[in-house]
């Protein structure tokens, strides 16, 4: 069987996919969106989301959508139910798709989880990753965990994702409160050793330019194999009030994948002890 | 579903400039001089001095994908080998691979030849 163990939890859902499915497509809103994954030649899974007043109709929703598919120029379509998810499957464009409908509860959302199957349908990859499809409610820390893309944060729960930048070797989240003012953000660079040329503790005070009154704290420690450089203390006066924001960061270089991890808040609500991890295949 | 936007310059093959004049430094990066095609007209000739050539210097990740379009190699196969030499993902190393490659072809240092179409 393919492995289906590489964790995927975006906008408080998760799901197992194969380690070579990366996400090329993502949205950031919560009411709706779509990811979509693909391995090295072509999209393989697409999960859609959209928010409901409660649990649907599914029977009815399916044999409307199906309808409606057919219109467009489905063919053989029919319904399927895998691992306790109703669906159905049918031709489109030459090649087989099969679609299914979940409803998240919690997150009172639709669910939709779309397989293009390009060499023919897999059964047995398609019922794992059904089967590990799951919500991420809130932790005991009242944080939320995120990770895609090489990133594994848990941040506090009012925040939500309001930006995220992905190119080669570099993705970068924004986490905003409900007054739309990032508070936290983490990173995740690649190709350390083509443009690193100063110490992560260098690095990292270029990046928060902490303020010098009071002078900011830093701590060197050792975590999980990983030489971790840390500094508390205010940020450089900013706006009309020249408010300084309490700060807090955090960068490493991960031995394991040799990129340069960070973390910056500022102003944040409390936070988990390890907001950010690298290399933690849960 | 159609087959994805990238698949067909997978396929395809990158080949070096063989007119253009190529001077490595001693740090192993790369620069390469090509014939300008384009020719300054008078009056514009009388005031700015024509260059024949136009040069494009590359560092040394460039370097290292100029260096694999040997005209053998697949895309697929450079962006590979870039993966796996600066530990990206394929994805990464395909979007910046192609990218870079797209710049090259742009500025005369490398012509692509794609796949012929599978029926």
């Amino acid at each position: 069987m393919e492995s289906v163990k590489k964790l995927w939890i975006w906008r408080h859902l998760g799901i197992r996919l194969p380690d070579d499915w990366e996400m090329l497509q993502y949205s950031l809103k919560l009411e709706s969106g779509r990811c979509a994954f693909a391995d090295r030649y072509g999209f393989r899974f697409e999960l859609t989301w959209r928010q409901v007043d409660g649990p649907p109709d599914f029977d009815r929703m399916l044999s409307d959508y199906m309808g409606k598919l057919k219109d467009e120029g489905m063919t053989q379509a029919h319904r399927i139910e895998v691992s306790g998810c109703q669906g159905f499957k049918g031709e489109m464009d030459g090649q087989t798709i099969t679609r299914f409908g979940r409803y998240a509860e919690s997150e009172s959302c639709l669910v939709e989880l779309l397989f293009p199957w390009p060499d023919g349908r897999n059964r047995e990859l398609e019922s794992a990753i059904l089967q590990s499809f799951h919500e991420v409610p809130l932790d005991a820390n009242n944080c939320r965990r995120w990770r895609a893309l090489g990133m594994d944060a848990r941040v506090p729960g009012r925040l939500t994702l309001s930006r995220c930048r992905v190119e080669p070797a570099l993705v970068e989240w924004h986490f905003s409160d409900p007054r739309k003012q990032t508070v936290f953000r983490c990173a995740r660079r690649g190709l350390v050793q083509e443009w690193m040329d100063h110490s992560v503790q260098a690095w990292l005070e270029r990046q928060v330019r902490p303020d010098s009154r009071p002078p900011a704290r830093w701590r060197h420690e050792r975590r999980d194999g990983h030489a971790v450089d840390r500094i508390e203390g205010r940020a450089a006066a900013r706006g009309w009030l020249r408010r300084k924001r309490h700060l807090q960061a955090e960068a490493w270089v991960c031995p394991v994948d040799g990129r340069l991890y960070s973390w910056v808040a500022e102003d944040a609500p409390a936070l988990p002890g390890n907001p950010l991890n690298s290399c933690g295949e849960a | 579903m159609s087959e994805a936007p990238w698949t067909a310059m997978l396929r395809a093959v990158a080949m070096q400039n063989r007119a253009a004049r190529v001077e490595r430094a001693p740090d192993a990066t790369v620069s390469v001089w090509v014939q300008q095609t384009r020719k300054l007209m008078p009056p514009l000739s009388w005031i700015v001095p024509f260059r024949k050539e136009r040069v494009a210097r590359l560092d040394h990740i460039g370097s290292r994908v100029w260096s694999l379009c040997d005209g053998r190699r697949t895309v697929e196969d450079v962006v590979d080998t870039i993966a796996a030499q600066y530990r990206l993902t394929f994805h990464e190393s395909r979007v910046a691979v192609t990218g870079y490659l797209k710049t090259l072809v742009q500025r005369g240092v490398l012509a692509i030849e794609m796949a012929e179409e599978e029926n």
